[in-house]
């Protein structure tokens, strides 16, 4: 069975405009969250993600990938007509070359990997959060001054990082968050689902009451069918089903993902 | 059990309530909702006399719809009914049908299966929006019957094909299903307008229009009629509720 990309978006119950995005391609998928304090993100995060995905195509996943795409972006912001500020929006997804999976991730969001190696499945969960609340835009790299701030307000970044079907007991891990981007390799042969989201994931609520993100998730990555769209319907018509009530989510949410069975 | 006609990568053969069919292959689907279209087409002795007419009205219709910015949300399952229902195509995106074939759809003879037609339609739509749900697709319907005479071939009734079609709602699989009989009467004959009328009453269709003239611009308004209301069927997917019908 071939390996199926998907990505969608959808604008939270608080905004009025989506800034969050979402694309795909064959061999790669692409999201970015646009800062809401920030002027026209939600054009940003736009460009982010269709630069990004230029770049791949151009030079593969790589540690300098997100900078470069952003340089790109800006030039492009800049022709446009909008401030340099549009750009304000984290970036991640991730990149199939040659038998693995480069995903990456600049800003806050979840990683959710499902793995299935010799008849045995894991799952991951990592969530990725800043404090207080500033992520790292690969939009900084543009502008040195920008960078130099945020580099010097102390901003921490917590990787927090689940075992949901195991007994394994979670861990997180707190640093100084400055130039953070991750980047994690898996090899694609034992990789089953993989699952990338911005922070909205955290955002749920069921009839006006928060959601553990595990029960949004338990929901999500119970994929139906495995055609392409597949987390379209999930997310459309999917998690409709699997909640008894109101599901609404306040931020905007975006995610991107892969199967492989 | 209707008889098979055609079966190929896109189709997987599904058991139905009644009757078999051909349903989609799910696994290839990439859109995140259907409008189900079920279409039968009486070939019984008595329309050899504008079967041309006819395989060309339903040809063109199915193009028009293959160039609809719907196109991709649909699928189409073709039957014809004489003594006994034949699966003409099961259910198919529209950029797989064929309209070439369509020149040869009706081979008329025999008697006229009607009730039989609308039970295997229905329920075969019903089936089909059943395995789409569960794979968190959104799903509504249209089924259209055409015929130009009363049933005398059937093992079910019309108030069967009503419980059906209830049942398909009740269900949720579906959003909503509109059902159309259209009747084909050149003879204009009274008989055969009140039979078509109760049955549509007795079956439970929503709209029943009739050609009156077996003639190529009465069978143009038909092609149109066919393609505008799957098209109006289909943009109403999402709002919860069915499409106004659309004028003959």
């Amino acid at each position: 069975m071939p390996i199926i990309t998907d990505s969608v978006f959808i604008k939270g119950s608080s905004h009025h405009i989506c800034q969050d995005y979402a694309i795909h391609g064959d061999n790669h998928a692409i999201g970015s969250d646009g800062c809401s304090s920030s002027p026209h993100t939600d054009v940003g995060s736009r460009i982010l993600c269709n630069t990004l995905s230029e770049k791949l195509k151009e030079c593969g996943a790589n540690t300098e990938v997100l900078r470069y795409a952003a340089y790109d972006a800006a030039l492009c912001a800049d022709k446009l007509g909008l401030p340099n500020e549009c750009l304000d929006a984290t970036l991640f997804g991730f990149h199939i070359l040659e038998g693995q999976v480069i995903s990456f991730i600049s800003g806050d969001g979840y990683i959710y990997k499902r793995f299935r190696a010799g008849g045995k499945l894991s799952e991951e969960l990592r969530a990725i959060s800043f404090e207080p609340n500033m992520p790292f835009y690969p939009n900084y790299y543009t502008n040195l001054r920008r960078l130099k701030s945020h580099n010097e307000t102390g901003v921490k970044a917590t990787l927090k990082v689940d075992y949901p079907s195991s007994d394994l007991p979670s861990f997180s891990h707190t640093w100084e968050a400055d130039e953070f981007c991750r980047y994690e390799s898996d090899a694609l042969g034992d990789l089953e689902l993989l699952l990338m989201f911005s922070d909205g994931l955290g955002t749920f609520q069921l009839d006006k009451k928060d959601i553990e993100v595990n029960k949004v998730l338990e929901s999500l990555t119970n994929i139906k069918s495995y055609s392409p769209g597949f987390l379209q319907r999930k997310v459309i018509n999917g998690m409709k089903k699997d909640f008894v009530g109101t599901l609404t989510h306040w931020d905007d949410f975006s995610v991107v993902g892969l199967i492989n069975v | 059990m209707p008889r098979f006609s055609t079966t190929d990568e896109t189709t997987v053969p599904v058991v139905g309530n009644y009757f078999q069919f051909s349903g989609a292959n799910i696994t290839n689907l990439g859109s995140t909702e259907y409008t189900l279209v079920g279409l039968t087409v009486d070939e019984s002795g008595s329309v050899s006399s504008f079967k041309d007419l006819l395989n060309e009205a339903v040809k063109n219709a199915v193009e028009s719809c293959r160039k609809s910015p719907r196109a991709d949300n649909l699928l189409l399952r073709v039957t014809k009914f004489g003594d006994s229902v034949t699966e003409f195509h099961g259910f198919k995106e529209f950029k797989s049908v064929n309209v070439a074939d369509y020149d040869d759809l009706t081979n008329p003879g025999g008697m006229t299966a009607l009730f039989d037609a609308g039970v295997d339609g229905v329920d075969a739509i019903a089936v089909q929006a059943k395995q789409l749900s569960d794979a968190d697709f959104t799903a509504n319907a249209i089924f259209i019957c055409i015929t130009d005479g009363a049933n005398n071939s059937s093992s079910y009734t019309a108030s069967k094909l009503r419980r059906v079609a209830d049942d398909a709602i009740q269900s949720e699989s579906l959003e909503s299903i509109r059902l159309i009989l259209v009747g084909v009467n050149p003879n204009k004959s009274t008989e055969l307008t009140s039979y078509l009328e109760k049955f549509r009453v007795d079956a439970g269709f929503d709209q029943y229009v009739e050609i009156e003239d077996a003639t190529p611009s009465a069978f143009a308004k038909l092609e149109e009629f066919i393609s505008k209301s799957i098209s109006t069927q289909s943009q109403s997917l999402g709002s919860g509720s069915g499409s106004v019908a659309v004028t003959f």
